[in-house]
């Protein structure tokens, strides 16, 4: 942040000068940022990464659903066959189609519920931000914030027990590669492919969580819990097919 | 044109394939240590903001 505030001589602390700004950016930080990333460890946590991920993959009805409320209008045709769609998928996923019992643990919807929440709020929040502020600027105290309230919470060097040369090399994955290169990958790619390629080709993620949940943790589902999925995936696919203006 | 529309899909595709590399990773650190989300999250957003 530093290089870059340097090389293109952009005030990196203006947007902590107006009292809304910073507060909308406390904000995003903390529910945004740490918040969101909380939820869906704890999902996983409780639950496993297949269905965090396939939980994850709400955030885009819940984005059309809150911006519906605020600008008081009725989602377009398209958007509630998927909002429906997304809500009967998930309601496949979690009770296998039986109404009085389920198959995930209600802690791991729980979770999985506010991490789509929270990553609503990590798309939403910082818009009025990005007008007047350079999105690094926004991405790096987001960060920052998030990254001192958890450090508050559990900090790095209390090193965990049972930590092996392959579980930290898991770590280091997951926060260079997984998290860093794989966001790298992903926004320069949009440069591109149209919003509704780059939207599908997103469900490779929840697909592959899936998938390798299946083959090396041993998850099983059943046919309804794969058609759940299915579903899920497919609302995804009808919402990023909506024109933008509707949105 | 084309290649660069196959290059940008195929970035896309392995950086979404990451993120669910990455979930299920978790899983696996979650199973086989005692860390918890707090502390993987702490790691996470500490790599990250240090760059």
């Amino acid at each position: 942040m530093i290089i870059y505030s340097l090389v293109t001589h952009r005030p990196l602390v203006r947007v902590w000068q107006q009292r809304p700004s910073a507060i909308r950016l406390l904000f995003f930080g903390v529910v945004g940022v740490a918040l969101a990333q909380f939820t869906y460890l704890l999902a996983i946590f409780h639950g496993n990464a297949a269905i965090a991920t396939i939980m994850l993959s709400l955030v885009p009805a819940m984005i059309t659903v809150v911006t519906c409320i605020r600008a008081r209008t009725a989602p377009n045709l398209i958007d509630t066959l998927a909002i429906i769609l997304a809500l009967f998928g998930v309601f496949l996923l979690v009770t296998n189609g039986h109404l009085t019992q389920l198959h995930v643990a209600p802690i791991a919807i729980f979770w999985g519920l506010l991490a789509a929440i929270t990553g609503a709020a990590y798309t939403m929040l910082p818009r009025p931000l990005l007008r007047r502020e350079p999105p690094l600027a926004i991405v790096g105290w987001g960060l920052i914030i998030g990254a001192l309230l958890m450090n508050s919470i559990a900090p790095v060097w209390h090193i965990p027990k049972g930590l092996t040369p392959w579980t930290w090399a898991a770590v280091f994955f997951i926060v260079f590669g997984a998290t860093f290169l794989a966001y790298i990958l992903y926004v320069s790619s949009l440069k591109v492919l149209r919003p509704a390629i780059a939207s599908m080709i997103g469900n490779l993620e929840p697909l592959t969580a899936t998938i390798l949940s299946i083959l090396f943790l041993s998850l099983g589902f059943h046919t309804l819990q794969l058609v759940g999925i299915v579903l899920v995936l497919s609302a995804v696919f009808m919402m990023s097919r909506t024109p933008k203006k509707k949105r | 044109m084309a290649k660069t529309a196959r290059q940008a899909a195929l970035q896309a595709a392995c950086g979404t394939t990451m993120w669910g590399v990455g979930g299920v990773l978790s899983n696996v650190i979650f199973n086989t240590s005692t860390a918890s989300p707090a502390w993987l999250v702490s790691m996470r957003l500490t790599g990250l903001a240090s760059l």
